[in-house]
């Protein structure tokens, strides 16, 4: 007993509401440099599990100071896909990666490439937040202590600093890590990150274990960030893909002919503007209007 | 059309008592359940009253300190027993710590476990710990104490022996400990650009300390009171002095003990409760000291 002009209306006007919100959000924003330097060069990139097809075909150039975000259903291969880009794959028995990702114009896959120095340059923060159980101090100091840089506690601070936390943190920096609160964890292994001064951040759904309270903190904090790093998030929430990123991404499930296999594929790369806005393919619209899930 | 209200409350009221039937199955259960833990803690109670009854009164400072005589009950002590048991477990440690936090450490980060071989490895340590203990005094003699290492019958000969047979223990407690530590932290180590071996040795072994050290602690006192291989290795019932190294002869606290209560004097079996409760207490000592290891530093993900 539904009438199909309201129902219409109603989906056209959560479609609005996110429109609304992308160009409130970024009325503040810095514009994203005029210079586009391209840091990742996707080149028909697929990723296979053990044979199995999980990504496919993805090429997108992902440029520099930037935020990057990679948008779409469960399943499309968004953190697949992220997880190529500093070799965290590799950690996965069976997993394969083909074609070429060009970071700074290399090969990230060619044969003389050593992973770890890869993980050095891009770093990682994944959808829960991961402290080590040791002190706050020796969770950041880790990185830079084992890759051997100099005036760790001075990294320690500025780290903390860099990441929003040092103010609440200063005091307690003896503290277990365990005992801080989501949100300041979470930051906290976004300091970790920083403490080994990166070129690339890559952030796996940092805010999907958080309040909104966190969250619009961290939003904040990418905003900051990205004037020095580049980073690639990949998010469940269009809301917030349209708060804080400059191009955007959309993925898709598809299924082959006999519907026994599934994978992703991007359908639209674009400004984030655009993608929300107005999108060229009509599955984008459907999504972020949120017609389809 | 509704039944009268007194009917209907009666009804209820019908059900709710016939529950009175199963309530005395419950009891009964669980009278029975308490009287189970009953007999294990009787058999108990009265083995260490019985024991402690027998042997306090030989209990003194002398007992400790004095070597064993053949000859006057009145003049014996556990003296190399003693020592001895404590070079056994030093040596057993020395062994096990190394060699089964290193196996524990290739089976769990390491080994891929598709490959046949690694399960077959994997399957057979399960196995290893279930052998009767004598086994390893045969395999101790054969190898250590005489074949290729010609060790004789010495405390390294016995400790390493002890240690093969406990070693199985440390390493599934080792593997226990390595795999409670999250992959997520892993995870966190390797994408700061760490190596696998950077994150074994600086993450994932210091998280899993407390629980290896459970495991060894425990391991330990296992062997503190094996018997039979350290007879077939060849230790001595009868000590005459108190070891001094590796190499002196093998003397334990429970040979002392069976070398005791073979003994058809009775004098002697008063002596041996007596050494008895000295083990006892040494190993309810070592238990505790896991215990309170594994409450104050357990980790919790």
């Amino acid at each position: 007993m539904t009438d199909p002009e309201q129902t219409q209306q109603e989906e056209a006007g959560v479609g609005v509401d996110i429109q609304a919100t992308a160009q409130e959000a970024r009325k503040d924003h810095k514009p994203a440099p005029s210079v586009r330097e391209p840091i990742f060069e996707l080149e028909n990139v697929s990723v296979f599990y053990s044979g199995k097809k999980a990504v496919d075909g993805v090429s997108a150039d992902f440029y520099r100071n930037n935020i990057t975000a990679l948008i779409g259903p469960s399943g499309c291969g968004k953190s697949t896909l992220i997880r190529c880009l500093n070799r965290m794959n590799d950690l996965i028995p069976g997993a394969t990666v083909e074609g070429r990702i060009g970071y700074h114009g290399q090969d990230l896959y060619g044969p003389e490439v050593d992973p770890v120095e890869v993980r050095k340059r891009i770093g990682m923060v994944f959808q829960k937040p991961n402290p080590f159980p040791k002190s706050v101090f020796d969770n950041i100091a880790f990185g830079p202590r084992i890759l051997g840089m100099g005036d760790i506690e001075e990294r320690v601070e500025r780290a903390l600093s860099g990441a929003a936390l040092w103010d609440e943190i200063k005091d307690r920096l003896d503290d277990n890590a365990f005992g801080m609160s989501g949100g300041q964890q979470q930051r906290l292994c976004i300091a970790r990150c920083l403490a080994v001064d990166p070129d690339v951040i890559l952030m796996d759904e940092p805010c999907s274990a958080l309040d909104p309270i966190s969250t619009g903190k961290i939003e904040d904090l990418m905003l900051e960030l990205k004037e020095q790093y580049s980073i690639v998030i990949v998010t469940h929430n269009m809301q917030q893909a349209a708060r804080v990123s400059d191009r955007t991404a959309f993925l898709i499930v598809e299924l082959d002919a006999d519907e026994q296999n599934r994978w992703g594929r991007i359908v639209e790369y674009d400004e984030t503007e655009k993608i929300f806005t107005n999108p060229s393919d009509k599955r984008t619209e459907d999504y972020v209007t949120g017609k389809v899930g | 059309m509704k039944p009268p209200p007194d009917a209907a409350a009666a009804a209820v009221r019908a059900n709710l008592a016939t529950g009175r039937r199963s309530r005395g199955l419950e009891i009964g259960f669980r009278l029975l359940l308490l009287a189970c833990l009953a007999i294990a803690l009787i058999t108990l109670a009265v083995l260490l009253i019985d024991i402690f009854s027998d042997g306090v009164d030989s209990l003194s400072l002398s007992f400790i300190t004095d070597t064993p005589s053949r000859i006057d009950p009145s003049s014996s002590g556990i003296a190399p027993a003693l020592v001895g048991t404590l070079w056994l477990m030093a040596v057993c440690a020395a062994f096990i710590i190394p060699v089964g936090v290193a196996t524990a450490i290739y089976l769990e980060e390491y080994a891929n476990r598709e490959r046949w071989f690694n399960r077959f490895i994997e399957v057979n340590i399960q196995n290893l710990a279930a052998v009767p203990s004598i086994v390893y005094g045969v395999l101790g003699l054969a190898f250590l104490v005489r074949g290729p290492l010609s060790l004789e019958n010495v405390l390294l000969a016995g400790g390493l022996t002890l240690g093969l047979l406990v070693l199985p223990v440390v390493i599934v407690a080792g593997r226990e400990a390595i795999r409670a530590v999250p992959p997520s932290i892993r995870e966190g180590s390797m994408a700061l650009g760490a190596t696998q071996w950077q994150t074994i040795w600086k993450q994932v072994l210091p998280a899993s300390v407390p629980g290896i050290a459970t495991g060894v602690i425990l391991s330990l006192s296992r062997a503190i009171g094996e018997t039979a291989p350290l007879i077939v290795v060849g230790a001595a019932l009868f000590a005459t002095s108190v070891p001094s190294g590796v190499f002196s002869d093998v003397t334990a606290l429970p040979i002392q003990i069976f070398g005791w209560v073979s003994d058809p004097q009775p004098e002697f079996k008063a002596l041996a409760a007596a050494a008895i409760i000295v083990l006892m207490v040494i190993l309810l000592g070592m238990n505790a000291i896991a215990i309170w290891l594994r409450n104050r530093y357990e980790q919790k993900w």
